[in-house]
């Protein structure tokens, strides 16, 4: 089994795949506590625009889709102030806008040499050795930063208003947050692809919210679930030849279901 | 006794035409005990909203602790208890420790991790509120009366001066209540913490308070025992004339 450890593709796949394993669920559950679920679907359409961007442009498509998700992420909270009785607006408005953007830029990108599966729904062989220090770098960033911002986040994800009463910053941690998720989408899409990088924030916690019994609890246990759907879906996609994206998506609904039949099975016996 | 609270001359409209509070004077002092009551709409919840800063006032001005609202600052000096169900979501994975603890926060500071001094804290408050035995318990397992007590002690945590509370008891059997409103009297009481409280239920807030304050028709009238207006007089200005007062037994 370690033979596909010799390939230098597959060793950044791997080292890619336990930082991106780490990132998604951290930044997973203080999204889908705050009920932001579809903001992860909204930067990475935008992200697409980016990655064609920097193909056209023939620069890296990581830095183009990172200035892209960011700038999209500023906008999306600009516009939650603007619409704040529908903040889910902002989102659709933005993504509307990314998908809109991305194909005309696919489009205009058809003449180059653009493996658009491959981004879609993820490829490990597109971890390139000067994308691996990137995500290595801004991976360390995001965890560090979620690491130190983690108990006012918590704060935030349970009760805004109290936090705000409470002294919180919650303008300014808010922003950084958002800024954060954009980072974690760009830095994920080599793996898991623009179009699933969200199920990875969202499956591996909704597994951990049935079972966990404090909040450190469930973002240790998001993490543990992502790390094996990461791990697993790279090594099968190797095997069998398949998008590393949906396998690794499709690992995380095994163990949602798994979790939720351990748990009713629990129940019963109770 | 100091102000702890002072409004003046302060109105509200969320619209131009929808005037909701107009020219409404208020004073609280430290150690006080205060009701807010009126019908449904009358702007109860707009009024804490104005006083906590999450609204802006159309004319007038508040000031918390002397200091205007739109500079404050000393937010650890003040407690803050929302209605239970608009609160919070019950199936959070967050225990007690971890809910109470979240007051402390911005005390801590940014970047700063939680000590054991800070852990201590949080079990002497959960004392006060007799929940300590339920520290690892996830807060959507209690009961709506236990939740309040934990929120309770989550307003306690920062040692604040004054509490405020939006319809505490909504959704909460009646022992619990009457539990709730002996706490409440014990922290003002032994506590000397400042307690100001919206509520529909005049019976008990009318035995329990030093005064009360009646909000309706766009007014604020305070009735407390020295005031020479009766009772009566003031929930038929406020409520209209259908309204009379029954006591709990």
């Amino acid at each position: 089994m370690f033979e596909i450890l010799q390939f230098g593709f597959m060793q950044r796949a791997i080292i890619a795949g336990i930082i991106i394993g780490i990132l998604c669920p951290l930044i997973g559950i203080f999204i889908v506590l705050r009920r932001m679920s579809l903001i992860g679907d909204g930067l990475s359409h935008v992200a697409l625009s980016g990655v064609a961007t920097g193909m056209i442009l023939n620069v890296s498509p990581l830095a183009t889709t990172l200035i892209f998700s960011i700038t999209a992420a500023l906008a999306i909270e600009k516009l939650r102030k603007t619409y704040n009785k529908y903040a889910e607006l902002s989102i659709s408005i933005i993504m509307s806008c990314g998908i809109g953007l991305a194909v005309i830029l696919v489009s205009l990108a058809k003449s180059i040499n653009f493996d658009l599966f491959g981004y879609l729904f993820g490829n490990i062989t597109t971890v390139l050795p000067s994308d691996l220090w990137i995500i290595l770098g801004l991976g360390i960033f995001v965890v560090i930063s979620i690491f130190l911002l983690y108990k006012e986040l918590f704060y935030l994800a349970f009760d805004e208003e109290a936090a705000r009463l409470s002294g919180v910053p919650i303008k300014a941690i808010n922003l950084f947050f958002i800024i954060l998720i954009a980072i974690t989408i760009t830095l994920s899409m080599r793996i898991v692809g623009i179009l699933l990088v969200s199920s990875l924030m969202i499956l591996p916690v909704a597994a951990s919210l049935q079972i966990a019994n404090s909040f450190k609890q469930a973002t240790f246990l998001s993490i543990l679930f992502a790390e094996i759907s990461v791990i697993l879906g790279i090594i099968i996609s190797y095997y069998f030849e398949l998008a590393s994206g949906g396998t690794i998506v499709l690992i995380s609904v095994l163990i949602l279901i798994l979790v939720l039949l351990i748990k009713a099975k629990k129940e019963v016996k109770i | 006794m100091n102000n702890i609270l002072e409004i003046k001359n302060l109105s509200f409209a969320y619209d131009n035409n929808n005037l909701i509070l107009d020219n409404i004077n208020f004073t609280i002092n430290s150690g006080e005990y205060v009701g807010i009551v009126g019908p449904n709409g009358a702007g109860k919840s707009t009024l804490i909203k104005i006083i906590l800063g999450l609204l802006k006032p159309t004319k007038g001005e508040v000031k918390l602790l002397g200091q205007n609202i739109e500079s404050f600052n000393n937010w650890s000096k003040i407690g803050y208890v929302a209605q239970k169900a608009a609160s919070f979501n019950s199936s959070f994975p967050a225990t007690v420790e971890e809910v109470v603890s979240a007051n402390l926060y911005p005390k801590i500071g940014l970047f700063k991790r939680i000590k054991k001094k800070h852990m201590e804290k949080v079990y002497e408050v959960l004392k006060v509120v007799q929940m300590e035995k339920y520290g690892k318990r996830l807060i959507g397992n209690l009961s709506g009366g236990q939740q309040q007590r934990v929120f309770i002690a989550r307003a306690l945590v920062s040692s604040p001066e004054i509490i405020f509370l939006d319809e505490p008891t909504v959704g909460i059997d009646i022992h619990s209540q009457e539990n709730f409103y002996n706490l409440l009297e014990e922290l003002n009481s032994k506590m000397n913490i400042t307690i100001v409280m919206i509520t529909h239920d005049i019976g008990m807030i009318t035995k329990k308070a030093n005064s009360v304050a009646y909000v309706g028709g766009k007014k604020l009238i305070v009735h407390n025992a020295n005031s020479d207006i009766p009772l009566s007089h003031v929930l038929r200005e406020i409520y209209g004339d259908e309204m009379h007062l029954l006591h709990h037994l």
